[in-house]
């Protein structure tokens, strides 16, 4: 077993439970172990670091503290969010303005890894290609990574950051067909969520309308604020565009628990508001 | 490392809410060095819903209009996606540059719809009791104050997520809740005389 730190971030426990529980579900036969950031904080997002820039780095300072005293090199973060805000931290501790913070993270700070990234390096990707027994043969998917995980890139160090690739080589690993499309890392609008419904209506409608153009039957996501706003208002922005939507929005860990065949799938698959299942069903991919 | 373009023996009264500005964002904004190119309101997913573009907001902070930039909403429609600061020629980090301009607009109380601003500080709020995020109070006190009419409407949204165990209904507070206030509360005060 190889062992990791894990940040869950708040909504893990909450709205993006199906994220959670497929992760679980995915380490214990990968040769993976988690271990959770004991007492962990929220990151602060964006709301934190809109009202105060102090607070937004001491929150995500006592994080860091915690994890240094485990003394594991590596921390995998599922929430693109809770990723980017703690890389920044990383950044202004690194940084040469690291004296002015009340907070301080201490000597060791560990490597801060997205969880896409995490899965699609190259020795990751052969163990999963291991554990395939039912590929995703016939599901056509377009991998959508948002924003946070990207950019900025000199706080994310994306590599390609107007072009990722992490899911889709996952994915195809996983036997999808993966089309390629140009909104890979367009804005979903999650931030405007409550603020602005009607702004984040027009930007899932272009998502959406794009996705079918290309012939996707499926979204696959590693945000679950894209997950959370992509699935849960399909209807609205149904209504908003005057047509059917209608793609399941499904995460690129309950993808890999479905094509190694984990009994759990079912009951994640369960927990989207936009249901899977019938397209799963459809294409022999799910029992039932 | 900072870049200033304005020379010392010849102050340009109009560029001090330009200093201002660069001065107040973290780091080191840039904001100096744009060159009115577009490429930011070209790559922003917002921008038909800003009063002005990012390209125009910063020419009016250039021309110091100090009270027409606060009462932008340009700032608070900005989805922090980052194509911009990804695709800026002249590196202006320029959603670092939107942060200041939110938190100045606070301060100088020139912003008056609320809506942004309060979901803010609701969240940090949540952050302060629980030391963690509370997605369904967050939810719930943000409708029931600024939209309550479309409440019954997000209400078959809410028992999806509900039966689909995706919303806790009771906060989680975590067990360092103490020090967490303590941290916050320094921070502010610091950042209050900064």
């Amino acid at each position: 077993m190889s062992a990791y730190l894990y940040y869950p971030g708040c909504s893990m426990t909450s709205s993006a439970r199906a994220y959670a529980e497929s992760l679980a579900a995915i380490c214990a036969p990968l040769g993976l172990d988690l271990e959770e950031i004991n007492d962990w904080n929220c990151c602060g997002a964006t709301a934190a670091h809109s009202v105060h820039h102090r607070a937004s780095i001491e929150l995500a300072g006592r994080n860091l503290r915690l994890a240094a005293e485990t003394r594991l090199p590596e921390m995998v973060v599922p929430c693109p969010m809770c990723f980017n805000r703690l890389k920044a931290a990383v950044r202004a501790y690194e940084g040469e303005g690291r004296n002015r913070y009340a907070v301080q993270p201490g000597p060791f700070i560990p490597r801060i890894s997205d969880l896409a990234n995490f899965f699609a390096a190259p020795e990751m990707l052969e163990r999963v290609k291991g554990k395939v027994i039912r590929p995703l043969t016939g599901l056509k998917v377009v991998s959508y990574y948002g924003c946070m995980a990207s950019r900025p890139p000199e706080v994310t160090e994306a590599r390609d950051p107007e072009n990722p690739r992490s899911m889709d080589a996952i994915m195809e690993v996983l036997g999808a067909e993966v089309i390629d499309w140009p909104y890979k890392t367009d804005c979903c609008g999650a931030s405007q969520q409550l603020s602005r419904p009607d702004m984040m209506a027009q930007l899932v409608g272009k998502l959406f309308d794009m996705a079918r153009k290309v012939g996707a039957e499926a979204v696959v996501v590693s945000c679950q604020m894209c997950h959370a706003n992509l699935d849960m208002r399909q209807e609205r922005v149904a209504a908003h565009w005057g047509r059917p939507l209608g793609l399941p929005v499904l995460y690129f860990t309950e993808m890999i628990g479905l094509a190694t065949g984990l009994p759990g799938a079912a009951s994640w698959l369960s927990r989207h508001i936009t249901d899977p299942r019938p397209l799963l069903s459809g294409l022999g991919l799910l029992d039932g | 490392m900072a870049t200033r373009v304005v020379s010392p023996a010849d102050p340009n009264p109009n560029l001090r809410f330009l200093e201002e500005v660069s001065a107040a964002t973290a780091g080191v904004s840039r904001l100096e060095m744009c060159i009115q190119c577009g490429t930011c309101g070209g790559s922003c997913p917002s921008a038909a819903d800003m009063d002005h573009t990012p390209r125009m907001l910063f020419a009016m902070v250039r021309a110091g209009l100090r009270e027409q930039v606060l009462r932008s909403n340009t700032p608070w429609i900005c989805v922090s996606c980052y194509h911009c600061v990804v695709r800026c020629p002249q590196d202006v980090h320029i959603a670092d540059v939107m942060y200041t301009l939110k938190s100045m607009a606070i301060r100088a109380r020139l912003y008056t719809d609320s809506t942004a601003p309060e979901f803010s500080q609701t969240f940090v709020d949540n952050v302060e009791n629980y030391g963690r995020s509370y997605e369904f109070g967050l939810a719930t006190r943000h409708y029931l104050k600024h939209f309550p009419l479309r409440l019954p409407n997000m209400a078959p949204m809410g028992l999806g997520m509900l039966t689909r165990k995706r919303m806790d209904i009771t906060p989680h507070r975590i067990d360092g809740i103490e020090q967490l206030r303590a941290i916050l509360a320094r921070a502010k005060e610091l950042e209050l005389t900064a």
